[in-house]
């Protein structure tokens, strides 16, 4: 049974400008998904929408078969996904270690260090750390809430090649180890590759290609 | 990390904000509290003034109803005739039985009519009054020297209840420098003036006798007028009385010299305040001597016309309606006296104080309004970054009540250390502020005690011009130390609590109003 089902969601900002059109999609613990499409095309919305950051113009998101709305916003938000934002969004007056601490009581430490911050780096000024170094402690927040959807907006955008790829070993260690469902909106070719199902997002549709 | 974590670090980690939004509160704080403390300074001092200018009302015959006085034919040189209501032993205990009124005096004049022997007294330059007035019955072509000498033994002698509340001191005009003033019980006792004392070689203790003498009646007859003059108190028609010198005044305004006071008996150097029994005893042989001639009636009305006051002290100055209600509703005939109120000075000196409490209620409450828009407006210029901030919040579950929460509990922080701070300064401005306050008060009583004095200098004993002085003594209002009272630190924080809370509120509008989807479009 899919953790999360996407049923014929459809979204508009402005009416009468669809960006996403009857989109259906199942979710599986363990399973690595790749979304690319051209920039623009929806990819942001639908994470939000899956992330219940908003609610879809029509159609319904299904967590464990319950909707999120039956959830709870702000329980779904805690305890069934996590975000990594595409701009980071980590908070600029905290550290790393703060950061990572707002989705999990364990020690931050063991999530920074998995995504190769040093300690050093881990209690800095989060705004003093390069975009790359803060990416990872944006991934790190996201894999330390401990939520079964992990949703990763261009986690490796700033990332280079041999970083890129660790990250990507982690999240599909964190797939295959915790029994997480893990959704990538990426670009890259090495994702795509990495992930187990393969999505195109183009004209509000969105299709299987791996 | 939970709320309190949240605010500590957003407070230490952005110090441009807090220092700025601190700086902001602690003005706010420093008005609030300065206004409280002056408020409280300001009540204090118009407390100090009502009890060191005490307030008080002075009933008098209404000289200017011409209603109340008639020719009568009995009076030859047309003395008009009194008809409106009468001073009484018993209009005094009624007043004094009002609750409210704390003490009275009742001051009566005995004109010229009384004399002392053995006094040297301030001569006069018109002896115009004697000649025509005071000695009509004496014995026809008296040599001018006698008219003169005799009029040397004569001074005005007002009889008093309570010669503290009399208008003389209460005035500002006498000033007791040496003994105590007359009360209620005193019997043969007096006040006289340093001058006089000072011309005869009296002091406290000493005593002058006072009485009326047939020569003043009769003229000296065949005896040589040096003879008469020094054995008139042998056999007087009232006295002699013996009187202990009990208390001596100095004379603080001198009026200026006029016709009114020309006369010898007039000089205010040479007036003899006495107590009320001998003074009755005075009035009760006036009495008996018009008798025969008068009915009883007319004898009364007679002796009233003299200058009579009664003043009484009362605790309050806004109690003064409901008391003179009260003693209309018991006396209903004393709603013919004049009623003068004498609290021009504790209004003068308070005016200051209510006008700067008006005043400051108005800035206060713009500064604070001022405050408020100040605290949003640097508030909502960090909102962008705080809107990021609570949507990131907002997407990993945190509750917008735990976002919003942390905005006010930022500002309660704030709040707080600002308005430890603002006592201090606030000590200082509104020390600078209460000194400027007394020094308005000073310059208000003296201002007003000025135009008072110029406008009725006429005479000490003119009991008409008096009431004008009303009571404007010497006066300096002091400084009331303030202390900050835990009262008012905790109204000026509770004050500040209110602004700021009204201003994270205004600028959290938009981080309550947003979707957290929203952050996702936010540039970074
Ligand atoms: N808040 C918004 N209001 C109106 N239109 C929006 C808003 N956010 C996004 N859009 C539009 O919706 C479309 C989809 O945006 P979205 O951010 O989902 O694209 P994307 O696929 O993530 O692009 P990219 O690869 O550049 O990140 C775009 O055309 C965008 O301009
Ligand atoms: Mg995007």
């Amino acid at each position: 049974m899919p953790i999360m089902t996407v049923r014929d969601v459809c979204y508009e900002y402005i009416k009468g400008k669809p960006v996403l059109k009857n989109v259906d999609l199942d979710l599986e613990q363990g399973l690595v998904y790749c979304i690319f499409g051209p920039s623009g095309c929806g990819k942001t919305t639908l994470l939000s929408l899956m992330g219940g950051l908003d609610v879809p113009t029509s159609g319904e998101i299904l967590f464990g078969g319950k909707t999120i709305k039956e959830i709870g916003d702000s329980e779904y938000r805690r305890h069934c996904v996590s975000f990594v934002f595409q701009n980071y969004n980590l908070i600029d007056y905290m550290t790393p270690e703060e950061n990572v601490r707002l989705t999990t009581k364990e020690n931050p430490l063991k999530y920074l260090t998995q995504v190769g911050l040093k300690r050093t780096e881990a209690r800095r000024n989060v705004m003093k750390l390069s975009g790359g170094q803060q990416q990872r402690v944006a991934i790190a927040r996201a894999l330390a809430s401990g939520a079964p959807v992990i949703l990763a907006d261009e986690p490796t955008g700033n990332l280079d090649e041999d970083t890129a790829d660790e990250i990507i070993e982690l999240l599909k260690q964190n797939a295959r180890e915790l029994n997480r469902c893990v959704v990538i909106v990426s670009h890259s070719n090495a994702v795509a590759e990495a992930s187990d199902i393969v999505l195109e997002l183009s004209h509000g549709l969105l299709n299987r290609v791996k | 990390m939970n709320i309190w974590k949240r605010s500590i670090a957003t407070l230490v980690r952005k110090p441009l904000r807090s220092v700025l939004l601190l700086l902001i509160m602690t003005m706010i704080g420093v008005m609030i509290l300065s206004t409280l403390m002056i408020r409280t300074a300001a009540n204090a001092q118009t407390e100090a003034l009502n009890q060191k200018l005490m307030t008080t009302f002075t009933l008098e015959k209404d000289k200017y109803n011409s209603d109340l006085y008639h020719m009568e034919a009995f009076y030859e040189e047309g003395v008009p005739y009194y008809s409106g209501p009468l001073f009484s032993e018993e209009l005094y205990e009624t007043v004094l039985s009002i609750d409210g009124v704390k003490a009275g005096n009742w001051e009566r004049s005995t004109g010229a009519y009384m004399e002392t022997d053995q006094l040297e007294l301030f001569y006069g330059t018109d002896r115009e009054e004697y000649e025509t007035g005071v000695l009509r019955n004496a014995a026809e072509e008296l040599p001018n020297d006698w008219v003169l000498r005799v009029g040397l033994t004569h001074c005005l002698f007002p009889s008093e209840y309570n010669s503290r509340l009399c208008e003389y001191f209460t005035s500002g005009r006498l000033e007791l420098v040496e003994g105590r003033h007359i009360e209620e019980t005193d019997e043969c006792v007096a006040l006289i003036s340093r001058d006089l004392a000072e011309k005869n070689g009296l002091s406290l203790g000493d005593t002058i006798r006072i009485g009326a003498s047939r020569l003043l009646d009769e003229g000296p007859g065949d005896e040589e007028l040096e003879e008469a003059m020094k054995h008139r108190f042998d056999d007087c028609v009232f006295g002699p009385y013996v009187m202990t010198i009990i208390g001596i005044y100095e004379i603080k305004v001198v009026p200026e010299i006029d016709e009114s006071n020309s006369s010898t008996p007039n000089q205010p150097e040479n007036m003899i305040l006495i107590d009320a029994k001998t003074g009755e005893e005075y009035w009760d042989y006036r009495l008996q001597m018009l008798l025969p001639y008068v009915s009883k009636d007319e004898a009364v009305s007679e002796i009233n016309r003299y200058s009579q006051t009664m003043t009484f002290e009362i605790d309050d100055p806004s109690h003064m309606e409901r008391i003179q209600k009260e003693l209309y509703e018991k006396m209903p005939e004393t709603e013919g006296f004049l009623w003068v109120t004498n609290a021009t000075a504790v209004e003068a000196a308070s005016a200051p104080a209510l006008w700067m409490m008006k005043l400051l209620r108005t800035v206060m409450i713009g500064i604070i309004a001022a405050g408020a828009v100040l605290l949003t407006l640097v508030m909502l210029f960090w909102t962008k970054a705080r809107r990021q901030e609570a949507g990131t919040l907002l997407s990993y579950g945190i509750r917008k009540g735990s976002v919003l929460g942390q905005l006010l509990l930022e500002g309660l922080i704030l709040v707080l250390i600002a308005s430890i701070i603002a006592i201090f300064p606030a000590k200082i401005v509104s020390n600078k502020l209460q000194d400027s306050l007394a020094n308005q008060a000073v310059s208000e009583t003296q201002g007003e005690k000025e135009k008072l004095l110029r406008g009725s200098m006429d005479s000490v004993s003119d009991i008409y011009a008096r009431r004008t002085y009303n009571k404007l003594r010497d006066f300096t209002p002091e400084t009331v130390a303030t202390t900050i009272t835990a009262k008012e630190v905790a109204a000026m924080l509770a004050i500040n609590l209110i602004t700021v809370s009204a201003a994270v509120l205004i600028s959290g509008i938009p981080i309550y109003l947003m979707k957290p989807q929203k952050i996702l479009s936010e540039e970074k």
